[in-house]
């Protein structure tokens, strides 16, 4: 059950982490042109 | 209104600034207390807990701060001088001194770091193996316990000057080149150090404990307050350094979404390291829960530099472990110090004319704190809880200015993440502010019954409640003896077009 919750919280927090990187760098590029 | 004038710099790109305000997020609380408050805390509810906090306290505070500074383009005591208007500036400066006096202590933390890397490097672990683990303690007392640490006050002026310089460089050549190194090494170094402690017999144990939850968790008011107070701590939500890198982003910076971005970043640092900590000690330790409770100091200096000493590879943890650490404090210290420049810089003062006298400042301030144990506790305390209180301020004021005044001009225009709610759960910020503030503040006079109003010497009543209201005070009358002073010269706003 533990190894369930550790791969949901990282996840969750590491992959929120990620998207949000990656949609941030990425809108910027756009604006750039 | 006097004119405001304008000129000054930018970050060269979104992931500059997002790199800098994740730098300035990202420090010792995710390394060292972190662990600590998620074992004390029995486990997985903790994580659950802080998630919910992270939405509720951190992103909301970090979009009012930033909103200020990209909406002025000054810094703490300015802002709110504009904002609010001219007698409102002492508060403001009372935010920003909140953070500078912290700032003067952590460097303190930061020069540890570096003694220890060291020490490590020239082969201390190796005089731990033969020495037995008792002198871990004894050099740890020796060196920063006994006053006068007179060569934990070398090592503390050096960190000061190490941070002068790089903050001297302005915001491109210093700050944000020095938080694109450190910030990505600290997350590389946590995931190198993942990989050899979960390879260490009976590491699965520290995991087990960390992810496994116990739904009486959720019960417990003592789990919650201790993740919001975590929360409040490891994001650095609410202290007004989000504000001050706000003043040097682009027109079109996305607030909502790099605060979230923040939030998170600063939640998988501490989490890998957790997976560090935690694991390493249960794999290590013959009573783990006896080593987590030793405090922040006795886990780092003492008992994790004697498990490093008695473990394959321990050089090479060793070194990386002081090193992720020494990454984020130098990064968070850098912060503090810009903060206190560029509300100077706001008054007129030149980057370098500002650098030298900030760093004045902390080197006098700091000594104190770096020469005798008992008043950097009292310090840690005083601005710690102090610190609650500059995120009450920035949502009084974003209040008064207008939530949805802010959303509708300065927020949702530049925003990928649409999500009005979570930004106006600021508006719950007092509730919340008063039930953690409160619970520190009743905590602090139950451990001095009877004297909890006393304050001197600082060293015996280091945590007194009445320590803090005085410290607090004398800040305050400080600051609003100089209101005029300080509204009059707050005309050099950060604007490049």
């Amino acid at each position: 059950m533990w190894q369930l919750n550790m791969a949901l919280f990282i996840g969750i927090t590491m992959g929120s982490f990620a998207w949000a990187i990656r949609k941030a760098l990425s809108s910027e590029k756009k604006k750039r042109g | 209104m006097a004119e405001i004038k304008q000129g000054g710099e930018q970050f060269s790109s979104r992931w500059g600034l997002i790199a800098t305000i994740l730098g300035m997020a990202v420090g010792t609380g995710n390394i060292w207390r972190f662990p600590r408050e998620l074992a004390a805390c029995g486990g997985g509810a903790f994580l659950v807990i802080y998630v919910i906090a992270l939405f509720t306290w951190a992103v909301p505070l970090i979009c009012a701060e930033s909103v200020f500074g990209k909406k002025t383009r000054m810094a703490n005591a300015g802002a709110f001088k504009v904002l609010l208007g001219d007698k409102w500036t002492w508060m403001g400066a009372w935010a920003g001194m909140v953070c500078v006096m912290l700032g003067a202590y952590y460097v303190v933390v930061l020069g540890w770091v570096m003694k220890y890397l060291s020490l490590i490097a020239t082969g201390f672990l190796t005089t731990v193996q033969t020495g037995g683990t008792d002198l871990t303690s004894q050099v740890w007392k020796d060196f920063a316990l006994t006053p006068p640490s007179v060569e934990a006050w070398m090592w503390f002026v050096g960190a000061v000057l190490i941070s002068a310089v790089i903050i001297a460089r302005g915001v491109q050549g210093g700050i944000e080149k020095a938080n694109k190194v450190l910030i990505p090494s600290v997350y590389v170094i946590l995931a190198i150090l993942i990989l050899r402690v979960v390879t260490l017999p009976g590491a699965s144990k520290g995991l087990e404990f960390m992810f496994t939850i116990d739904p009486a968790g959720f019960t417990n008011p003592d789990i919650w307050l201790r993740a919001y107070t975590q929360v409040a701590w490891s994001t650095g939500a609410g202290w007004g350094m989000f504000h001050v890198f706000y003043v040097y982003s682009a027109k079109d910076e996305d607030i909502m979404l790099n605060s979230f971005t923040v939030a998170f970043g600063d939640t998988t640092a501490a989490t890998l390291a957790g997976m560090v900590v935690i694991p390493a000690v249960f794999a290590l330790a013959p009573d783990p829960m006896a080593v987590m409770k030793s405090g922040a100091n006795g886990l780092t200096f003492v008992n994790l530099t004697n498990l490093f000493a008695h473990t394959t590879g321990g050089f090479i943890l060793g070194i990386l472990f002081f090193l992720a650490l020494f990454s984020a404090a130098l990064s968070s210290v850098i912060a503090m110090i810009e903060l206190g420049c560029r509300n100077l810089m706001d008054m007129g003062f030149s980057r370098i004319k500002a650098t030298a006298y900030v760093t004045g400042f902390f080197l006098l301030v700091g000594s104190w704190s770096a020469l005798d144990n008992g008043i950097f506790e009292n310090q840690d305390m005083v601005w710690g809880v102090a610190l609650l209180m500059v995120g009450l301020l920035y949502a009084v004021a974003a209040m008064k200015y207008g939530v949805d005044k802010l959303w509708k001009d300065d927020i949702e225009p530049c925003s990928d993440l649409r999500v009005e709610w979570l930004w106006k759960g600021i508006r719950f910020f007092p509730v919340l502010f008063t039930l953690v503030w409160g619970w520190w503040f009743y905590q602090a006079m139950t451990w001095y019954p009877g004297e909890w109003f006393k304050f001197w010497p600082l060293q015996k009543y280091a945590y007194t409640p009445g320590s803090m209201v005085v410290e607090w005070v004398i800040l305050a009358v400080i600051l609003i003896a100089l209101n005029g002073a300080m509204a009059k010269r707050l005309i050099h706003a950060n604007v490049l077009d």
